[in-house]
């Protein structure tokens, strides 16, 4: 149930906080590309973009092969994966706990008089 | 009886019909000694559990479970309206991970034909204002993301 950090879950959905960045993940979730390639479909600066590619970087969502001048980026399919995992763990927990309440009420339909 | 769950929206929901009036599960939800009874199913001890059932007031819950260990949940009342809905906090204690989250629990009873049905969501990353910023926006994206990544 804790075995996930919530802090590194916290930089994941910091990073997926913003329409640009989301975008970014959109597009190479369908292909790989390098760093200026991805500026291009975006109307923003450069060094914008390099801002917003080091916070997807930071939260392990992207990773960056350098290749000489040429940075390729690639989605980190892992730490997604993790997020909705850390997600499905509840879920897990109160189908437990609702299950339970329902073997309880089925042997005590009746409040107990105290 | 029946279940249903989804994980849209980076948050849990929970859904269950019961063959009980919505009073019932309310008392079973709220009253100590009856939410020992059940809360803290197989393989799972409670060793303590206090409750203070009001807005405002705190509740304390420390559950010595055979996979996990001795685990203790905290929290404070946000809304109590028996017997419809009820809304708390929800942090795990001494977990530095933890330090400064508070996740919200909001269970609501519904009457449905034949009882009444729990409708529970759980959301991770609420109240702060820096997270609430996030919700609405990442949250639409992210399945559809989970989708992308998974295939």
């Amino acid at each position: 149930m804790v075995n996930y950090s919530t802090a590194s879950l916290d930089s994941v959905f910091g990073a997926l906080s913003d329409p640009t960045r989301r975008c970014m993940l959109e597009l190479l979730s369908r292909a790989e590309c390098c760093v200026t390639e991805l500026a291009s479909r975006f109307s923003i600066s450069l060094p914008a973009v390099s801002k917003h590619l080091r916070v997807l970087e930071k939260a392990g969502l992207i990773a960056r092969e350098r290749n000489g001048r040429v940075h390729r980026l690639r989605l980190e399919a892992g730490r997604m994966r993790e997020a909705s995992e850390w997600i499905d763990q509840y879920r897990e927990f109160w189908e437990d706990r609702l299950s339970a309440l329902a073997r309880y009420l089925e042997q005590n339909p009746e409040k107990k008089k105290k | 009886m029946s279940t249903t769950t989804t994980t849209e929206n980076l948050f849990v929901e929970v859904r269950r019909t019961f063959p009980v009036s919505r009073e019932r599960l309310f008392d079973a939800w709220t009253d100590p000694e009856e939410a020992r009874q059940w809360f803290g199913g197989e393989g799972c001890n409670i060793r303590e559990l206090k409750m203070d059932v009001r807005p405002g007031g705190k509740y304390t819950l420390v559950v010595d479970s055979c996979e996990h260990g001795v685990m203790e949940v905290g929290g404070e009342y946000r809304e109590v309206a028996r017997p419809s809905k009820l809304v708390y906090t929800w942090r795990w204690m001494d977990d530095a991970d933890w330090e400064g989250v508070e996740s919200v629990v909001t269970v609501e009873f519904v009457e449905v034909a034949g009882g009444a049905e729990v409708r529970l969501t759980h959301r991770g990353f609420p109240t702060e204002e820096s997270r609430g910023n996030h919700e609405g926006g990442w949250t639409r994206s992210l399945e559809k993301l989970t989708g992308c990544v998974t295939r």
